[in-house]
């Protein structure tokens, strides 16, 4: 038998226990799973358990099988028994690096192929490539540098801390510093690295993406098209360099016989001090520290629970418009609408509880609930807000923005707020106005004695006489608000874009009113604006724009400035809900909390503030006449703003 | 002499309390001020994730390092009967486990209680986090007593988690809920369980059968702590 046959074979001896524990997790559990599916009746295969061990343990294992093949062979004793032999100490090195590295491969490369063959589901493939063209150069990237550890080491135990801190930080490091986001196994697999695509379905997507985005046509496939992402090369390139250069630093610690003293408590106190080191990272991006004034539990009658669907508020004043839920196992569902009035600068600051009747339950489901009611300081014994009724529509080729809904009935509702004379008094139909239906947004602002309502793309303009009750004074039919480009998602400015945007008409209004009026009532785009700055929220990003022009009651803006969101706060799901910009600061309410950004400068946008309440469900943020911020939640939250310092 | 036993266990598990305490109590404290999650996850993952760091660090130490280092055979020489000894280290190794996770919970006390969650609902998950990591030192204690080095001891102990992991997902996946409500008992996370479930009917049961459990793994151990067994090659 050749050397090079012997020590493959003396390598298959030591190592396969590996591959048969390897098999037993990565493909027997899956397959456990599997027929646990298959008698309950999901379907064979049904589940993720495949992708989720491979993302789970697939790094782990490759340090147990690095650390298991290095350690053991280079002991004393056995290191000198092998300086003895007639083989190149390179070769033997190579020998146990490769063998380990295919084990390594074959355990968690079968089970995604083979799950690959069996599932067919075109988003399915998409996950099982993601994992396969990225997390796998991820495995071997942390194996050939496991392999380094144990090279100098060569204490198992210390070998594998000592891994799998360096294996922490190439996970999650470059997901949590942002300026090596291109770098992060995660980020690449989210933005679908590599699909084949039939070419007349080739999609724009997200500007952002679309831009790292390169397109390879398949010679022997007419209509199909290979898309993959520039930085998973970079990041191929990366892992491979990284892994050649362990490899080789690793050849040279064993041929000099290099040795790290390592002890007990400095392996323990790296692992801790880089799990604490990332956690920190995670801390400085999302900390909260606005200072929290005061809190005030809202008390409704009902002891069941409840959320705030919307507001409508002067600031220290306004009413609250409240979802009763039901209980049990039906607790997302609506039991009943409500308004509570308040008055923050009262003994007891909220009034009574109004409860609407019963039919007004579609009102107040949506997610976004900004607009949904409006209330002035003028006339606080009245609030309006829009009934409306959904139906599912059967027509075929018909598609709404959600779906198979369209908007069957609409009704502005005046609600009497007086001790004594509580409840809906007064009704206007708007469906007659009504003709495409199947936008199902609505939303209201109020502005001195006029409230504009948007319902289904057109515009309502109402006069709220002295009685309290609003007079149609206007429909315009045009569709106004903001349409046009989405902004630019560009991070390198090479392209400044703008949006165009409808003004409502004029009607004694200033241009700033005029904008700021349309931008509030803008459909699901989060925008606000100061003056001719105009701030729009996004999951990905927060834009400033300037007015431009106006020509024909359409007004450009131009972007900027450009925020991209950190890759920590995407993976944290801060999908904005509400802004308001006061001094020169944006006021962004998501899923986390409220973030502050400095926006005095619009071309360079600072985050500087955050206030988190992560047990509450935020639904609505106002400013205060007193300059602090009211954030609404399951508690009424009065929050200090941040000390500037520029 | 068992006061000498007693500080020679202190000087050698000392820096691990210290370990604990640092990394735990810093977790909670930058958690609980920073508000990136809710409080009660901060407070959960503190005292899961500690009872099974510390169960790991203190159970890979305590015996097979006497043996790696070839002092066993030296300290059973010792005019004290063996249990006596593999008592002590028993009391400072559940000392060092449950060090930190109190600390975390004075320290969230301190910080959150009346916040999000009652002083109560602090006190109590971090109570079963206490349990839960001495029944998780017992248990890797008593499977990984004649390992002749820590890095086997600490395999074994992940070993023994993992298998009653499998278990449970395997009864889960079979969808027989064997393991479930009283019969959980019988794992090593049974009180935790319960604690984070406040599933407080079943609990004195399940406290009830872990003690018989533990009793019978540390009677095991302490008969074969007595003997010499294997040592490192």
């Amino acid at each position: 038998m050749k050397s090079g046959a012997a020590l493959l074979w003396k390598e298959w001896r030591e190592i396969r226990w590996f591959l048969v524990a390897g098999a037993a997790i990565f493909i027997g559990w899956p397959l456990l799973e599997a027929v646990g599916n298959y008698r309950l009746g999901r379907g064979f295969y049904s589940a993720d358990m495949p992708e989720a061990i491979a993302l789970l343990l697939g790094g782990p294992f490759a340090i147990l099988v690095a650390v298991g093949v290095t350690c053991r062979d280079l002991k004393e004793e056995i290191m000198c028994f092998w300086q003895s032999r007639p083989v190149s100490i390179r070769r033997w090195a190579a020998t146990k690096y490769l063998t380990g590295l295919a084990v390594v491969l074959a355990v968690l490369c079968v089970p995604l192929v083979m799950k690959i063959f069996i599932m067919r589901a075109e988003h399915e493939l998409g996950q099982l490539s993601s994992i396969l063209t990225c997390h796998t150069f991820t495995v071997i990237l942390i194996y050939s540098i496991s392999f380094l550890a144990g090279c100098l080491i060569r204490t198992p135990v210390y070998a594998v801390i000592f891994s799998g801190a360096l294996a922490l930080l190439v996970y999650f490091l470059p997901i949590l510093a942002p300026p090596l986001e291109s770098f992060s196994v995660f980020n690449i697999m989210i933005q679908s690295p590599v699909v084949v695509v039939q070419l007349s379905k080739l999609a724009q997507g997200d500007p952002w993406i679309a831009e790292k985005m390169r397109v390879v046509k398949i010679p022997w496939a007419d209509d199909l098209v290979l898309c993959y992402n520039i930085d998973l090369l970079r990041y191929i390139a990366f892992a491979l360099v990284g892994s050649f250069a362990a490899v080789v630093i690793a050849g040279i610690a064993v041929k000099r016989n290099w040795r790290l003293k390592v002890g007990q408590k400095l392996m323990f106190w790296l692992l801790g001090g880089v799990g604490m080191f990332l956690f920190l990272t995670v801390v400085f991006q999302l900390r909260s520290n606005l200072e929290c004034i005061r809190q005030i539990p809202i008390k409704t009658a009902s002891e069941k629970g409840f959320d705030v669907a919307a507001i409508a508020s002067d600031g220290d004043k306004g009413v609250l418009l409240l979802r009763g839920r039901k209980t049990g196992y039906d607790a997302n569902e609506t039991a009943y609408n409500s308004l509570m009035t308040f008055d923050l600068s009262a003994k007891e600051p909220f009034g009574e509880e109004i409860v609407l009747p019963q039919d007004l339950k579609s009102t107040v489901w949506q997610l976004v609930n900004r607009g949904k009611i409006v209330w002035s300081a003028k006339n606080p014994q009245w609030a309006y807000l829009i009934k409306a009724l959904l139906s599912e529509d059967k027509t075929d080729g018909i598609m709404t923005e959600m779906g198979k809904w369209k908007l069957d009935r609409a009704e502005m509702l005046t609600v009497s707020l007086d001790a004594g004379a509580v409840g809906v008094v007064d009704k206007l139909d708007l469906s007659p106005y009504l003709e495409d239906r199947t936008t199902l947004w609505h939303s209201l602002y109020m502005l001195n004695s006029t409230i504009y309502a948007s319902v289904s793309d057109k515009l309502f303009i109402f006069d709220v006489g002295t009685d309290g009750r609003p007079v149609l004074r206007k429909v315009i039919k045009e569709r106004y608000g903001v349409y046009g480009g989405d902004g630019v998602r560009d991070v390198s400015e090479r392209v400044r874009a703008g949006i165009s945007v409808r003004l409502v008409p004029a009607e004694g209004l200033n241009l700033e009113e005029r904008l700021k009026i349309t931008v509030e009532l803008s459909g699901y785009r989060v925008m606000a604006s100061d003056g001719n700055i105009v701030v729009e929220a996004t999951g990905d990003f927060l834009g400033t724009y300037r007015l431009k022009e106006v020509r024909d009651d359409i007004a450009t803006l131009e972007m900027i400035g450009y925020r991209r969101s950190t890759p920590l706060e995407r993976f944290m799901g801060t999908f904005p809900r509400q802004v308001f910009v006061r001094d020169g600061l944006a006021y962004v309410l998501g899923g986390l909390g409220v973030t502050v950004y400095d926006v005095r400068q619009p071309q360079q946008i600072r985050r500087i503030g955050h206030y988190a309440a992560p047990s509450e469900s935020l639904r609505a943020i106002v400013p205060m006449p007193d300059g602090n911020i009211l954030v609404v939640g399951n508690k009424l939250h009065i929050v200090a703003p941040p000390k500037m310092r520029r | 002499m068992i006061k000498a036993l007693f500080w020679k266990e202190w000087c050698e598990q000392r820096w691990k309390l210290a370990y604990g305490c640092v990394l735990l109590m810093g977790f909670v404290a930058v958690g609980l001020r920073s508000r990136i999650v809710q409080d009660e996850v901060i407070v959960v993952f503190a005292a899961a994730g500690g009872s099974i760091l510390m169960a790991l660090l203190v159970g890979m130490g305590l015996v097979a390092a006497e043996r790696s280092d070839g002092s066993l055979g030296m300290l059973l020489a010792l005019p004290v009967s063996s249990w006596k000894i593999f008592a002590v280290k028993m009391a400072m190794g559940a000392l060092v486990c449950v060090g930190p996770i109190a600390g975390c919970m004075l320290l969230s006390l301190v910080m959150a209680a009346g916040r999000e969650m009652s002083a109560t609902r602090i006190i109590v998950p971090c109570l079963g986090g206490v349990a839960f990591g001495i029944v998780m030192l017992v248990w890797m204690v008593a499977f990984s007593i004649r390992q002749p080095s820590e890095a086997r001891a600490g395999l074994v102990g992940i070993a023994v988690f993992m298998v009653w992991v499998f278990i449970i997902s395997l009864d889960e996946i079979s969808g027989g809920g064997l393991l479930s409500g009283s019969s959980l008992a019988i794992t090593p996370f049974g009180i935790f369980d319960c604690t984070l479930d406040r599933n407080y009917d079943i609990l004195p049961d399940v406290i009830q059968v872990q003690l018989a459990i533990g009793t019978c793994l540390l009677v095991w151990a302490a008969h074969r702590f007595g003997k010499l067994g294997r040592v490192k090659e």
